[in-house]
């Protein structure tokens, strides 16, 4: 990307509001929650009928084990057995279990349904938010963490909302339906059951807690190994030329054994809770067998029936710790999606008559007194006044992070001045809509940012309905034309990796997509900076052919480029001296 | 089958080596633990028969406590082995991630070019972190699983041989069902991974092309792209879920097809007074038991596909060829620090060449037939001499760079020779060669960490004084020294917090820090503006004469190297020209062109 260093030192300043974007995430509300339910919009009838589904399948699991104990009380001994009844218990239990089998494969699917259809929309409207947001919100975010946001974060959110929906209705049911069976059937035993079940939560919940303090830390040394090899792989050629190779051994093997010590304490404990809960499982079951014999009055058929329930109790309560992580992950993230969305939006101008008015834009460009800083601390641009005539081509001069670059980012409107105006025929930029403005102006940069699509889709970019012959002329203006034939499948060849474009190639790719928008003020923001001195003649060649008789903004730091402007601006300093050469 | 598997696998398995104890001890804790879990049961049976139905108070008290004794001992078992698991997983990606890492710095820079570095990432993190998995697991599970199973008929059979045909029947419908839907989702859950990269390519290209999106208004195109692609993925997230979806409704229905089973059959067992009511229990107990134990299994199953096709990705990194050699590299590299090659023999030949090309071609790619086109430079020959300032020009893709490559040995010679002081650079270790030249590439690289630090690169050691000597001449040392903490100050990963200009004249100081014999220039100063270029030039002048270093410069414009001793004009990997610049204007014709195409700029 072709930045000036001053919008570099711009994001490096905004960098502590970045950290705090970083550490909202810890905070969890519940209004998040109340908002993410709307996402799950017209799911709300599959949610009613998971509901119920949840309802009937949790219902019929709770009911089953009386049957079974009933029928096993049935079976007194040798030749004591009533068959009859035991038959019909069978009988009924293999139509709950099938009923409860439908249902949960109900519950199941639907659950699947909605977190999948909420997690597309949750993308859709980022995706709308990306158009609306400001050029800045990308100066100062790492795409990378933007991407995660997209990418990740929304399917954090989407398995956590499967988990929940699962789990939460079914374990609700089962749980609260097993408890007041269990009390029915032996009070007592209830009680002393009941505490296990919270001893295990409250345990499984303490190391869970413990774990996500050990997986955070090794998650930070993950990170940083594995930015550690990336930088390593990427800087081979240095590594090797300065004899490095044994120093950046010795630096990942440190950082590699502080990574194993900290995996070590994390798995080891986040493993705890399986085997502690399942020796308390165990306890109980010893507890319902000798308990319900000394206290409970319990028969066999009792005794079985109380192990079933202590199983139905249980499990849910296990996978409620396994699922609590999932669901904390999956809060977190909503935090971090929220927070896009709620990110300021570009504000658009009505559309009304008066704006409505086309600017031709045929005549003077002016700048009076502008004013602009990225950070109030550091301002970039002071009193900036310059009047650009029809059809003069106005050179940007001056060393890096002067703020050549800012200017085009007023000029375009991806950032506004702080104060001051900037005026085309008359009228301030700010009285059309941007995209009315842009369309205005024809802009190539020094990055060659094109599409993995066909020459030809790339040369249409800004005009999607372009004939064939559009394009071609528009690739002929832009000197293309000769290298796009020579290319394995012409106009159709597609640019991918694989397709070796150079640097020069590509930009005058670029250039075609300008042309053929017949723009008509254009701007070339470094463009050939990236390229040698041929080349460059070619490309300035088509540059050349394209400017006459447009006004156009020109920065270079090659002075090869700059041959031939009517206006010099030098930005030098802070300060502009215009060096009319008229 | 598993002898050839083992072969193919044996860089990876053999990280197992160090941790033998945690992988036998582990699995025997564990079938302790598995052992006990099964016997419990069986004491609820004899609690249930005997202590209920004699009201046998003392029995029932006794059985309970040697119950509670075991239920701990297989508590302690079971933490051990976590541990085992835990140290022996950890430590296997521990190793795993050092030996590929060692193996891939040892690699020549067309061997890792093979693999690449994205690719690469991957197999250190994902494939190391699923292996290291597959290792826990086996720990944990291989001997708790099929025990409990196996363990859990056998114990049925000891009860009664018909009821544990029912839950043998069970098992296997159970394990059959998971895999067969687990087999039919795998395929599925392919689509949806690509479809999710595809995802994340459409949302890369909006936010790295944000300019140009908004200079064109096609925000609303790209949106839709998003959307598209978010579709799709959804509807690849729905379809794989209408199987994955019946996974557990089916095997606990199973489950309890086999409960009912047991009622039903068991009510004729007990009739027959085959068994008791205890039993029956017991036998439900073992059911709920299996069950987890097979759910467990299927997941394993899956894991260790997926680690399968890891381990062979790892394996192809550690088996790789890696032609750099690094034996002996500290004392030649010491040698070559004490003695650099301008010794006394070469003080008495000025004209000695220091560094010779005879006859060199190469080629990126590596393919046998002789099309020269696939050639990145075509039977060069040339001479560096010692002192002198060497100018190589000529357009993007002329081979210029490749030169540089090839002197730094990161490539060897498709055929020909290169000589340093008369020695075949191909009889060298990589690290004399580099030992003799200090580069600068044409994209500058710095790493995170200090100023300091990405000067001293490779743990050299020098001064602050010397230091700021070198980053004065790079003209860097106006900026080090605002930036907080000066020598000290923060370099973040590729130099990020600083500009293109400002990271080219650290690299340029770092190369300077080296202080070799050679200094290797390669379009160093693109970034720079004009004026800053042009100091710089001149202190690396006045630095060049003071120390008589040889330099390099490859440049794309002409007036870097319009002074050098002896300029070699490239085009299209041929050498078409040299000379000096006077003679070059006269009788090169690409020089010419050019000069011209830089003269209109009024260089």
């Amino acid at each position: 990307m072709a930045k000036d260093t001053s919008m570099l030192q711009g994001i490096g300043n905004l960098s502590p509001d970045a950290n705090k974007m970083r550490k909202s995430t810890r905070s969890i509300s519940f209004r998040d929650l109340k908002r993410l339910a709307q996402y799950t919009g017209e799911g709300r009838i599959k949610m009613v009928f998971l509901i119920m589904a949840a309802i009937i399948s949790g219902g019929l699991f709770v009911v089953a084990p009386v049957f079974s104990g009933n029928a096993i009380d049935l079976m007194a001994g040798k030749g004591k057995v009533d068959f009859e009844s035991v038959t019909r218990y069978a009988l009924v239990l293999l139509a709950m279990y099938a009923i409860a089998a439908f249902f949960s494969w109900i519950v199941s699917y639907y659950a699947n349904i909605i977190a999948a259809n909420t997690a597309a929309r949750l993308r859709g409207e980022m995706a709308s938010k990306f158009s609306r947001l400001p050029v800045s919100f990308f100066d100062t975010h790492a795409a990378g963490d933007v991407l995660s946001r997209f990418v990740s974060d929304v399917e954090a959110i989407a398995d956590g909302l499967l988990q929940g929906l699962l789990t939460m209705f079914t374990l609700v049911i089962t749980v609260s339906g097993t408890l007041v069976f269990m009390l029915i059937l032996s009070p007592k035993m209830t009680l002393v059951i009941v505490p296990m079940a919270a001893v295990t939560v409250l345990l499984a919940t303490k190391i869970a807690g413990k774990t996500t303090k050990h997986f955070s830390s090794q998650q930070r040394l993950v990170g940083d190994i594995q930015a550690t090899i990336e930088e390593d792989f990427d800087g081979q050629r240095e590594i090797k030329a300065f004899g490095a190779k044994k120093s950046s051994i010795e630096a990942f093997r440190e950082k590699n054994e502080k990574l194993r010590v900290s995996s070590v304490r994390a798995q080891f404990i986040s493993s705890l809770p399986n085997p502690v809960s399942r020796s308390i499982n165990h306890i109980t079951y010893v507890f319902i067998g000798a308990l319900g014999y000394f206290f409970g009055g319990l028969t066999a058929g009792g005794i079985s029936t109380f192990i079933m329930y202590w199983n139905n109790f249980s499990r849910p309560i296990n996978d409620l710790t396994n699922i609590t992580t999932q669901v904390m992950a999956a809060m977190a993230s909503t935090a971090r999606v929220f927070e896009i969305l709620d990110m300021p939006e570009e504000k658009e101008i009505e559309e009304t008559a008066d704006s409505a008015i086309p600017m031709n834009f045929q005549s003077d460009v002016v700048f009076s007194h502008v004013h602009f800083s990225y950070t109030p601390e550091k301002p970039i641009i002071r009193d900036f006044n310059l009047v650009v005539k029809p059809g003069k081509r106005v050179a940007i001069i001056g060393p890096t992070g002067c703020g050549k670059t800012t200017l085009i980012n007023l000029l375009m409107r991806y950032y506004d001045p702080t104060s001051g105006s900037i005026t085309i025929d008359g009228r301030d930029i700010t009285s059309v809509s941007r995209s009315r403005l842009r369309n205005a102006f024809g802009m190539v940069l020094q990055d060659t940012w094109l599409l993995d699509r066909s020459v030809r889709d790339n040369i249409a970019y800004g005009k999607p309905h372009a004939t064939f012959d559009e394009i071609v002329a528009a690739a002929k203006a832009a000197r293309a034309h000769g290298f796009i034939t020579r290319l394995p499948n012409g106009y159709d060849t597609i640019l991918d990796r694989r397709t070796n474009l150079s640097s020069g190639q590509r930009q005058l790719l670029c250039i075609a997509r300008v042309l053929i928008m017949s723009p008509t003020i254009l701007i070339l923001d470094e463009a050939t900076s990236a390229v040698d001195t041929l080349t460059e003649k070619r490309i300035v060649e088509a540059f050349e052919a394209m400017m006459k008789g447009h006004t156009s903004f020109v920065i270079a730091h090659r002075l090869s480029t700059i041959e031939g402007s009517d206006i010099v601006v030098d930005m030098r300093n802070k300060t502009q001296e215009k060096l009319n050469r008229e | 089958m598993k002898d050839s598997r083992t072969k193919k696998f044996s860089q990876t398995l053999s990280t197992l080596r160090p941790f033998q104890k945690e992988l036998v001890l582990g699995p025997l804790a564990k079938l302790l633990e598995a052992v006990l879990e099964v016997t419990l049961p069986m004491m609820m049976a004899h609690i249930v028969d005997v202590g209920i139905t004699s009201h046998d108070h003392e029995d029932v008290l006794r059985t309970s406590l040697v119950m509670g004794v075991m239920i701990l001992v297989s508590l302690c078992c079971a933490i051990f082995c976590q541990y085992c698991a835990a140290k022996a997983s950890t430590g296997v990606g521990a190793l795993l991630r050092e030996r590929m890492f060692t193996r891939v710095n040892a690699m020549s820079t067309k061997e890792q070019e093979v693999i690449g570095t994205e690719s690469l990432m991957v197999r250190m993190t994902t494939d190391v972190n699923q292996t290291s998995l597959a290792v826990s697991m086996l720990i944990r599970l291989v001997s708790r699983v099929p025990f409990i199973t196996i363990g859990g008929v056998l114990a049925a059979m000891s009860i009664d041989i018909p009821m544990a045909g029912v839950l043998a029947v069970a098992s296997v419908l159970f394990l059959v069902t998971l895999l067969l839907i687990i087999r039919s989702t795998f395929m599925q859950y392919g689509i949806v991974e690509k479809r999710l990269d595809k995802i994340t390519s459409e949302v890369r290209e909006s936010i790295l092309g944000v300019r140009v999106i908004r200079a064109f208004s096609r925000n609303k195109h790209h949106e839709d792209k998003m959307n598209d692609a978010s579709s799709a993925y959804k509807e690849s997230v729905i379809a794989v879920s209408k199987l994955s979806s019946l996974m557990s409704p089916v095997t606990v229905f199973i489950m309890n097809l086999s409960i009912v089973a047991v009622i039903f059959i068991g009510g004729i067992r007990v009739d027959t007074g085959a068994i008791s009511k205890g039993d029956i229990i017991a036998f439900m107990n073992y059911i709920f038991t299996i069950v987890t134990a097979l759910t467990i299994l299927a997941n394993l199953v899956v894991i260790f596909t997926r680690t399968f096709v890891s381990m062979e990705r790892i394996e192809e990194v550690l088996c790789s060829k890696a032609s750099e050699r690094d034996d002996e590299m500290e004392s030649l590299k010491s040698t070559a620090m004490d003695k650099p090659v301008d010794d006394i023999s070469m003080e008495n030949q000025p004209y000695h060449p220091l560094v010779k090309f005879e006859n060199v071609s190469f080629s990126y790619l590596d393919t046998d037939d002789d099309d020269t086109d696939l050639l990145a430079v075509d039977s060069l020959s040339f001479q560096i001499r010692k002192g002198e300032k060497l100018g190589i020009i000529g357009t993007t893709g002329s081979g210029k760079s490749t030169v540089l490559a090839l002197m730094l040995k990161l490539y060897s010679p498709t055929s020909g020779e290169i000589y340093i002081d008369g020695e075949n650079i191909a009889e060298w270790s990589e690290e004399r060669v580099r030992a003799q030249m200090s580069p600068v590439f044409q994209s500058p690289r710095l790493f995170r960490g200090t100023v300091r630090e990405n000067l001293l690169l490779g743990g050299i050691s020098m001064d602050d004084k010397e230091l700021k000597k070198r980053l004065q001449i790079a003209m860097a040392w106006d900026f080090v020294s605002k930036m907080e903490g000066g020598l000290d100050a923060k370099v973040e990963a590729n130099g990020r917090n600083l500009s293109g200009g400002q990271r080219q004249r650290l690299c340029i100081a770092r190369a300077l820090c080296h202080d070799a014999a050679l200094l290797l220039m390669d379009d160093a100063s693109s970034a720079l503006d004009m004026e800053t270029d042009e100091k710089l030039q001149a202190t690396l002048k006045e630095h060049l004469a003071e120390t008589g270093k040889t330099c390099v410069m490859i440049s794309a414009r002409i007036k870097p190297i319009v002074d050098a001793n002896w300029i070699l004009v490239f085009d299209n990997g041929k050498l078409v020209g040299e000379g000096k610049h006077d003679e070059l204007l006269q009788n090169c014709e690409e020089y010419a062109k050019i000069a011209a195409s830089q003269e209109m700029g009024g260089v």
